[in-house]
């Protein structure tokens, strides 16, 4: 276990910290909105901490770029998808109750 | 036993999502649990170590099939999807017998699996002429390249059946779609190129990794789709003409690659040697671009024409 | 993709197979898989196709967490092409969903 091993471990540690957050928020909060806020944590910071710790243990600088745009990519899609959503929620809520229901 | 622990955590899981998926009377519900049952197979093909297939079930089972699905439902309006089809309990008859059935299938092919290590050593030997060192898309490409050239022949058949049913040859009666939306404008302008790249890289890397024309096909179409969905009038523009001549390209270059071989003294479909790994990108090539076009084109004949959803333009 | 073009960094950065590592990988691998089921029951609960959609979108990203994961802890780097296309995906999804024809706006 090198020192880039360790750091790397801290890295995808603190990843782990946010999926987790990202989890409990999306199960504990209240309304759609709240629970967009938590799994956008989880798709930029998490990824983000994970892609980082990953970067360092990958063989090449040519793995660490694509893993660096997986996380990019996956950024703008979930900053896209959370607007995007939020906006529907927030259309569908007007006319009177949300859509769908059923359980 | 450590080692099998995210596989028993994986099965019950996959169950328990495919349960939901086919139970329950809210067919939206069951959808986005057919896309998670997507995702998690995905894994389970890893874990039985078939990259390949996991790279296939993302990308066409989670990624093409979801689409499809949630713009059908999505299109079901929200009262008839009570009125609709009315989703009885679960058929127990019919379950008890399809499980015998697979536990009967699994008694019979168990027994068969320590004799036989199934074609793998055959592939592998033959590897080499082949033209490729990925023995996936040696197997789809060469080996059997008759199954995939009569597979895209069926999946051509059902974009012209689809766009029969849409009443035009061409797309150009599918709605844009609505007032344009600043960010998801500004998201396609940036993804679309990612897209057309990654199938790109996912074509030329199939040769010796996961990737080839089905996959590359499908991304590339993903982001046709987006287009389409962005309010892109351009790909609804697409001519008769020009769409014919895009779905006809891949299927057309495969036989032209299959009928060569009878000129120079081989059989039909004969693949072989030196030139065998670059006719067999050339026509995967041919491959993605038609199969990207036949994909959007299902996923747009799929929606109302003009005017029959109350959307004009 | 493991032998194309590639600059190979220091000794420091290169992996070896080491079993604290390897171990960590399998644990995380684990977590997130819990994770995944943690999504599944928003899924189930709903109420809103909204929530749904957007737990959908949850589940793809901790599967592209979990096939980054594999691949490197398996030296699959086919792997990472996998995480791609779900990342791709999961946004053409929310597009379709928010995007219905005869939706207002």
């Amino acid at each position: 276990m090198t020192a880039a091993d360790w750091i790397a471990l801290l890295l995808m540690a603190a990843a782990a910290v946010f999926f987790l957050a990202g989890t409990v928020g999306l199960l504990r909060f209240p309304d759609v909105h709240s629970r967009l806020h938590a799994i956008t944590k989880t798709d930029n910071l998490g990824l983000g901490f994970l892609v980082a710790g990953l970067a360092l243990q990958a063989g090449s600088a040519a793995v660490a770029v694509k893993l660096l745009v997986i996380w990019l990519l996956m950024l703008l899609g979930s900053a896209t998808a959370a607007y995007l959503i939020a906006n529907h929620a927030q259309r569908e809520n007007r006319p009177g109750e949300g859509d769908s229901g059923d359980a | 036993m450590p080692d099998l622990l995210p596989d028993l955590l994986l099965a019950p899981a996959v169950v328990w999502v495919a349960w939901h998926a086919l139970t329950g009377r809210d067919l939206f519900r069951s959808v986005v649990f057919f896309i998670a049952f997507g995702l998690l197979l995905s894994i389970v093909w890893v874990r039985l170590a078939a990259p390949d297939v996991a790279l296939a079930e993302a990308a066409i089972g989670t990624g093409l099939t979801g689409a499809l699905l949630l713009d059908a439902v999505g299109q079901t309006e929200r009262g008839a999807r009570e009125r609709g089809r009315e989703r009885r309990g679960v058929a127990w008859p019919t379950a008890l017998a399809v499980l015998l059935l697979a536990a009967g299938l699994v008694m019979a092919y168990a027994p068969l699996r320590e004799t036989s290590g199934g074609l793998a050593r055959e592939v592998a030997a033959h590897l080499e002429p082949s033209g490729v060192s990925n023995p996936v898309t040696a197997v789809l490409l060469n080996f059997r390249a008759y199954d995939t050239l009569l597979e895209v022949a069926v999946l051509l058949l059902g974009v012209l059946g689809l766009l029969v049913l849409h009443g035009r040859r061409d797309l150009s009666r599918v709605p844009a779609a609505e007032r344009a939306d600043p960010v998801l404008s500004w998201l396609v302008r940036l993804v679309l190129p990612v897209m057309l790249v990654a199938g790109a890289h996912l074509l030329l890397v199939g040769s010796h990794a996961p990737g080839g024309a089905f996959q590359s096909a499908v991304v590339m179409g993903g982001g046709a789709i987006l287009l389409l969905l962005a309010g892109g009038r351009s790909i609804t523009a697409v001519r008769g003409r020009l769409l014919a001549a895009a779905l006809l390209l891949g299927l057309s270059a495969f036989l032209v690659a299959a009928a060569v071989p009878l000129f120079t003294g081989e059989r039909f479909l004969q693949l072989r040697g030196e030139t065998a790994g670059r006719v067999i990108l050339a026509v995967e090539a041919a491959l993605a671009i038609s199969l990207a076009v036949a994909l959007a084109a299902l996923f747009a004949g799929a929606r109302p024409r003009a005017g029959s959803a109350g959307e004009d333009r | 993709m493991s032998t194309s073009t590639s600059t190979s960094t220091p000794e420091l950065l290169r992996t070896a197979p080491d079993p604290t590592m390897s171990s960590f990988y399998a644990g995380f691998t684990l977590f997130l898989l819990l994770l995944l089921a943690g999504g599944a029951v928003r899924i189930l609960r709903g109420p809103s196709r909204s929530d749904r959609m957007l737990a959908a979108q949850f589940f793809g990203t901790v599967a592209v967490a979990v096939f980054l994961v594999l691949a490197e802890a398996r030296a699959l780097p086919g792997l990472r092409d996998v995480a791609l296309v779900v990342a791709v995906f999961v946004v053409v999804n929310v597009v379709v969903f928010v995007r219905q024809p005869g939706s207002r706006r």
